[in-house]
């Protein structure tokens, strides 16, 4: 088989310096990651801006765990008891689907604040909401701090 | 006066005027309607006409057109330096390709004659714009070929604001998809399905986690950012060894997204919406890389535009421009890396560090794109880059270290370097069900074929063979990229790829066939852009009617056929997808079809062109009768046109019916159906049926309801899409109750059971004879049903359902 030459007939030259479209290129790909380092800010962010909304009052509990969740991560362990409360209370009166992954997200911020009966309260509520997921779940690895504590079983 | 003066006068007066003739007989037959009912073995044809005068008037007026084009065009050829005996003459004969049209009115008229196969009057009823316009193609073809200094192709200086705005004219085109499926999303809810939120909770995940541990944000209910937050998504995943959640997709299209996903959820503009700026930047990309390519090696830049328009507009590109799959990147991402190898000269270390990166990202989007980085791999020596250490150093090395990393990523998921086949829905790699169903399937499935969609691929395969004729070595390779992709993905064993028509491994293939549009628009006859431009008439019409009805994209729930008056691509292709169960008959309506298709194509590579309209009347002949009996085969081969098998068509037929002037005659071909049978739509309860509801014993497609049993409906689902009109729902209920308690009712609802239109309660009294349930609808209606529940009191039986359209005189 022959080739045919390798020539380039389609190129053309835009005048344009390289070194000015390098720049504008990198000046681009900065603008564009820039909220990838905003990292979990972003979870934060973007909680607050449902709550502001007034976003989806079936689900209005997702972006206060949301909330709960950076918060916890951004204080270390400590979420403040009073919020943990707000937490069970509109947790109790979800009306919105699948609330086990919900409660096990709460048994997850106890345990992180150190109240382990709470912890172990929420994961018995994850589990009469709905079995499956909680045995799902409750083998991930963000639980093995705790696991001996809340009685939760080595995968 | 001279003998072949007079024959030239002759000539002169009598093509144009029996043109005249088969232009107005062809246009003022248009108008009916043809109802097809009843049995397979006991067909009937109703047409139904307008008012005399409305045919009589629109043939009558299509004559004086082309009495008016006919004189333009002598006029035209006059200008163009032809002597005027010579300039009437040629213009006379280029009219003769017209007395194809013939062909379709007598088709219809002539039933008797082919045994009543409603194939053919299907055909014609619904595919004459395509003869309409391959005959008037032609007759411009001829003329354009009577002045023959006139063709050649201009070459000039490249345009760099051509780049420009290709670019950005994808781009535009692109972004418009997104409103029109934006629009639908708000207005049916998200239209989201199979692999797409979970590569959006990767993303999620990247973008705020900078993890690919999915379990918080499962826990978190993360998905609610791009999805129904109803909806419990997990991201298909599984356990790691080290018990992270991680998705079983690859993490390429994840980590080029989330920049734009994390946008999204910075500005609150939305996730999803941004992530989708993403694919609408690489769609617009790869149909630039393929203008570059065609015009590459066209050397024309009218070639590339009909290229990159191919690329651009029609499917699967155009839909996939819009869904978050990984395809779109890797059609990007291969063509953009095959352009610059094809074009770096030795020693371009830096283009190709470009291609290796390019070539090492593919298999990141997924593991079947590594047969494409080899193929890349191979491109790049068979270019002579092995003579030059640094090209192969640049190109290698990117390439090795991604295969590592690869490797390793999936050896640390799997146990091994390469994922097993039971990660996959099916549980296999291979289709047990034999490879000919995929490699078919792919071209020619009613549900996901290629050319069903998009008919204009069948050209550009043509074309990439004019392309290996003219240009060996670039020809084989784009074949190779292409025959490549559709193997892979028709050697899958799910390789209609979900559920998105058409099946979505071919988006990587498209930019390599696009190149065969540009290569057979340059070196083929003009016949080529004859075929072209009917088959862009198809396939642009099934792209608008698959974004006038995106359901049709998501789900199965519209079939193309049911825009059709008959159905079409129902019941004259395979369906693998629809009806699995009938393997045998796919198989050889797929053969039929690959033949044909086969057929199309070299017939496209006959070679030479001159000013001959009885030759081109010929073809035209031949292609239209070829057609037609392909047609009638695939008739008899599959379930047939009579078996009705899409309730959209019936509904189609309706909608006609109800907007067809009145006053008209209506004709009975054969049959002896009354017309209002025509209008009714059986809904068979055995279809629809819900616990505690059986299959009666004595016979299967009835009904039991037991007595005693909790009330609640026991038949819904329909769903179907009715358009204005008076309606009346009827079902024959009956029990050995007769007594005045109720024992049923019988409701209709539309949007899934939200909204109930009309409800009855029954009585045992009431269910000695059929019920009736009338009701309007003001507005179109979606997700119609007809449901019937029972309070338990008494045992029923349901022995058949239908809904009638109610016209205004009845």
């Amino acid at each position: 088989m022959k080739l045919a030459p390798l020539d380039s007939p389609g190129h053309s030259h835009s005048g344009v310096p390289p070194a000015v479209v390098w720049v504008l290129a990198l000046l681009l790909l900065a603008v564009l990651v820039w909220p990838l380092y905003h990292g979990a800010d972003l979870r934060k962010r973007a909680a607050q801006q449902r709550l502001k909304q007034n976003w989806n009052q079936e689900h209005r509990l997702l972006p206060l765990l949301g909330l709960a969740h950076a918060q916890s991560l951004e204080s270390g362990e400590s979420l403040p008891r009073e919020d943990r409360d707000r937490l069970w209370r509109e947790l109790e009166n979800y009306r919105g689907s699948h609330p086990a992954p919900l409660w096990l997200e709460l048994a997850w911020l106890e345990a992180r604040a150190g109240d382990m009966d709470k912890a172990r309260l929420a994961l018995a509520r994850a589990k009469q909401a709905d079995p499956g997921q909680y045995a799902l779940w409750t083998r991930a690895r963000m639980w093995d701090p705790w696991r001996a504590s809340l009685g939760l079983t080595k995968p | 006066m001279s003998a072949s003066a007079e024959q030239s006068r002759g000539s002169g007066q009598l093509a144009p005027l029996l043109a005249g003739f088969c232009w107005g007989l062809f246009a003022a037959t248009r108008w009916a309607v043809v109802l097809t009912g009843g049995q397979p073995d006991e067909t009937t044809v109703v047409w139904l006409w307008p008012p005399w005068w409305q045919p009589l008037l629109v043939g009558l007026g299509a004559w004086l057109l082309q009495y008016l084009t006919s004189n333009w065009q002598r006029r035209w050829l006059l200008r163009q330096g032809l002597e005027r005996a010579q300039a009437r003459r040629r213009a006379a004969r280029a009219w003769w390709p017209s007395l194809a049209l013939l062909l379709v009115p007598a088709l219809e008229f002539l039933a008797p004659l082919y045994a009543y196969n409603t194939a053919l009057l299907a055909l014609c009823r619904e595919a004459w714009p395509l003869a309409a316009a391959a005959v008037a193609g032609a007759v411009c073809l001829q003329t354009a070929l009577a002045a023959p200094e006139l063709l050649g192709g201009k070459r000039g200086e490249h345009k760099v604001w051509l780049s420009v705005l290709v670019f950005f004219l994808a781009l535009l085109v692109f972004a418009g998809v997104g409103l029109r499926l934006n629009q639908v999303t708000q207005e049916q809810g998200y239209l989201m399905a199979g692999d797409e939120p979970s590569y959006l909770l990767m993303t999620h995940s990247l973008a705020v986690d900078r993890d690919l541990d999915l379990s918080n944000n499962v826990l978190l209910r993360e998905s609610s950012f791009f999805t129904d937050p109803n909806r419990l998504e997990s991201g298909h995943g599984h356990w790691s060894p080290d018990r992270a959640w991680l998705s079983k997709h690859r993490p390429g299209l994840p980590l080029i997204m989330s920049p734009f996903y994390a946008w999204g959820l910075y500005s609150g503009m939305g996730a999803r919406k941004l992530s989708t700026v993403l694919v609408w930047l690489l769609g617009a990309w790869m149909v630039l890389e393929v203008f570059w390519l065609a015009r590459l090696y066209t050397r024309r830049e009218g070639p590339a535009l009909l290229a990159a328009a191919g690329a651009c507009l029609a499917l699967p590109g155009l839909i996939y421009s819009n869904l978050l799959f990984p395809e779109m990147a890797a059609a990007a991402f291969a063509v953009a890396a095959f352009r610059r190898l094809r074009q770096a000269p030795l020693g371009a270390w830096g283009a190709m560090l470009l291609a290796g990166l390019l070539t090492a990202y593919l298999a990141w989007f997924h593991e079947r794109f590594i047969v494409l980085s080899l193929l890349l791999l191979l491109y790049a020596l068979a270019r002579g880059h092995w003579k030059s250490l640094k090209d192969l150093l640049a190109f290698l090395t990117p390439c090795a270290v991604s295969a590592w990393l690869l490797g390793m990523y999936f050896n640390f998921l799997y146990g091994q370097p390469f994922p097993p086949a039971r990660i996959h829905a099916q549980g296999s790699y291979l289709n047990p069900r034999g490879a000919w169903e995929g490699l078919s399937g792919l071209w020619v499935d009613g549900g996901e074929g290629l050319l069903p969609f998009a008919a204009i691929w069948l050209a550009a395969v043509a074309g990439l063979l004019w392309l290996l004729r003219r240009r060996l070595a670039d020809g084989f390779w784009v074949l190779v990229m292409t025959g490549a992709t559709f193997v892979v993905a028709g050697l899958f064993t799910d390789w209609f790829g979900g559920i998105n028509p058409p099946s979505r491994y071919l988006v990587a293939a498209m930019p390599f066939l696009a190149v065969g549009l540009a290569a057979g628009a340059h070196w083929a006859p003009r016949r080529f852009m004859l075929t072209t431009l009917v088959l862009a008439l198809v396939s642009g019409a099934a792209a608008a009617f698959v974004l006038l009805n995106p359901p049709a994209v998501y789900g199965h729930k519209i079939v193309l056929g049911s825009g059709l008056q008959f159905p079409l691509i129902d019941n004259l292709l395979p369906a693998y997808i629809f009806h699995p169960e009938a393997a045998a008959a796919n198989a050889n309506l797929a053969l039929l079809w690959m033949w044909v298709a086969a057929l199309a194509v070299l017939a496209l590579q006959i070679d030479g062109e001159r000013f001959a309209p009885w030759s081109s009347l010929a073809i035209l002949l031949t292609v239209f009768l070829a057609v037609s009996a392909a047609a009638v085969i695939a008739d008899r081969i599959g379930p047939g046109m009579s078996a009705q098998a899409h309730t959209g068509t019936r509904l189609t037929l309706w909608q006609r019916v109800h907007s067809l002037p009145e006053g008209g005659p209506s004709w009975r071909a054969w049959g002896d159906l009354p017309k209002k049978d025509l209008l009714r739509l059986e809904l068979p309860p055995y279809k629809f049926a819900r616990p505690p509801a059986a299959p009666s014993r004595d016979n299967p497609s009835q009904l039991e309801i037991p007595q005693g049993v909790k009330p609640g409906l026991f038949l819904w689902g329909q769903y179907l899409r009715l358009p204005p009109g008076s309606y009346r729902a009827t079902a024959d209920l009956s029990s050995a109750y007769r007594g005045n308690e109720q024992v049923a009712w019988l409701e209709v609802s539309q949007d899934h059971g939200q909204k109930v239109l009309a409800k009855r309660t029954l009585s045992g009294e009431d269910i000695q004879s059929p019920v009736s349930l009338p009701f309007q609808l003001k507005r179109a209606a979606h997700n119609l049903e007809i449901r019937v529940g029972t309070t338990g009191k008494a045992a029923l039986r349901l022995g058949g359902m239908s809904l009638t359209r109610v016209m205004p005189k009845e």
